[in-house]
């Protein structure tokens, strides 16, 4: 990985750049649970609001360093399902790169 | 009948003292001491170099140099060389490759017998953070610790989560942060709903902090939650900006998380990648 380089984790969907711009490393851990729709509100008689519900995120990446190992490599918490390096940065959402 | 020790002679530089030691230096090794220096970093790409000089039981001063690569992650790399028998006359540690800000390196340089694991400190030297410009030095100041000082000023851009997932960032291993400010977009959907972010600070498990955005935000448009310490509450609906306070001074520990928790976030709801400014210290 270089600086300016991103990744998308396979467990949350969440992207990001391992090596930020000062050179730093940003080190992901998933979020624990995502929000679905639910279909529409049967309270609400406008039929413009939507139901949620949270549902666990499984198989979370967490890149934190959990110890070393006998040739002094950094072994993460958890793997996760792993990441995809995003090659084509023009896919990139904007809110990404503009901050929103 | 009193009795009065004679009084101690100070010896003087060059010269010999009473006990017919000569002593330009407080550290004289014997050859089996080693010098180890141990350091912590959160940057990628440095190199230090270490130098000093040793005055040999035959009067001549010797120089040495090497270098040590710290390593990026936090975790603590060290480096030790054998040292020649004399007076250890000073020693310096900067750093001579790489960029960096202050804090990013904290350096530690010791004495010690024996090897690898087996390896006991006789004496610490010195420890304070690394600059290119500011070396750590023996014999200098009084030693700083890793979680001294102003620490690293660090601008962060976080995970950017998927469709209606709320923003998780955690401190990583080895770091202890103060977040200073933090900016966090959220784009509403199309749906309905009145949502109120919030941004709580827990140590990975429990919760110790949650502040929220002052006022309602609707659908089909682009809020700007700005946190920060000494940041009063104010809410724009017109400019969608809502500015939210953090606590002065507060710290979270490796493995604490920053989050979000938002009322009523929908599905269709996205937050952008969070901004954010933290000082980082090393908690080794």
């Amino acid at each position: 990985m270089a600086v300016g380089d991103y990744v998308q984790c396979n467990a949350c969907g969440g992207t990001y750049q391992p090596i930020l711009a000062d050179g730093s490393e940003y080190y992901h851990a998933c979020p624990s649970q995502r929000a679905i729709d639910d279909g529409p509100d049967p309270a609400d008689v406008t039929g413009k609001t939507r139901k949620v519900k949270l549902v666990a995120i499984d198989n979370r990446r967490n890149e934190n360093i959990a110890g070393v190992d006998d040739k002094g490599k950094a072994i993460i918490k958890s793997e996760g399902l792993g990441v995809t390096v995003i090659t084509d940065v023009s896919k990139l959402p904007p809110t990404l790169t503009t901050g929103g | 009948m009193e009795s009065f020790a004679p009084p101690l002679q100070e010896s003087i530089a060059g010269q010999r003292s009473p006990l017919g030691l000569y002593a330009p230096s407080p550290v004289y090794l014997t050859g089996e001491e080693q010098l180890r220096i141990t350091t912590v970093s959160n940057t990628a790409g440095l190199t230090l170099t270490i130098a000093g000089r040793i005055l040999g039981p035959d009067n001549r001063v010797r120089p040495f140099e090497f270098p040590h690569t710290p390593n990026s992650n936090r975790t603590t790399a060290t480096t030790t060389i054998a040292l020649s028998e004399g007076w250890l006359l000073g020693l310096e540690a900067k750093v001579t490759s790489g960029t960096m800000t202050f804090g990013a390196v904290w350096a530690l340089m010791e004495l010690v017998r024996g090897q690898g694991n087996a390896a006991r400190v006789v004496s610490s030297l010195q420890s304070d953070f690394v600059t290119p410009v500011s070396p750590l030095e023996w014999p200098g100041e009084a030693a700083v610790n890793s979680l001294e000082s102003d620490g690293c000023l660090r601008s962060i851009v976080g995970t950017l989560p998927g469709a209606g997932v709320e923003i998780s960032e955690t401190v990583p291993t080895g770091a202890r942060w103060e977040l200073l400010a933090l900016h966090l977009a959220l784009i509403t959907s199309a749906t309905v709903a009145n949502r109120i972010p919030a941004l709580s600070l827990d140590d990975g498990a429990s919760l110790y902090f949650a502040s929220c955005a002052a006022g309602n935000e609707t659908a089909s448009a682009t809020w700007s939650n700005e946190f920060g310490q000494g940041t009063g509450f104010s809410f724009n609906a017109t400019g969608l900006i809502s500015n939210a306070a953090l606590p002065v001074g507060i710290k979270l520990p490796a493995g604490g998380r920053i989050r979000s928790s938002t009322i009523a976030l929908q599905a269709g709801d996205q937050y952008a990648a969070p901004r954010y400014l933290v000082r980082e210290w090393f908690d080794v």
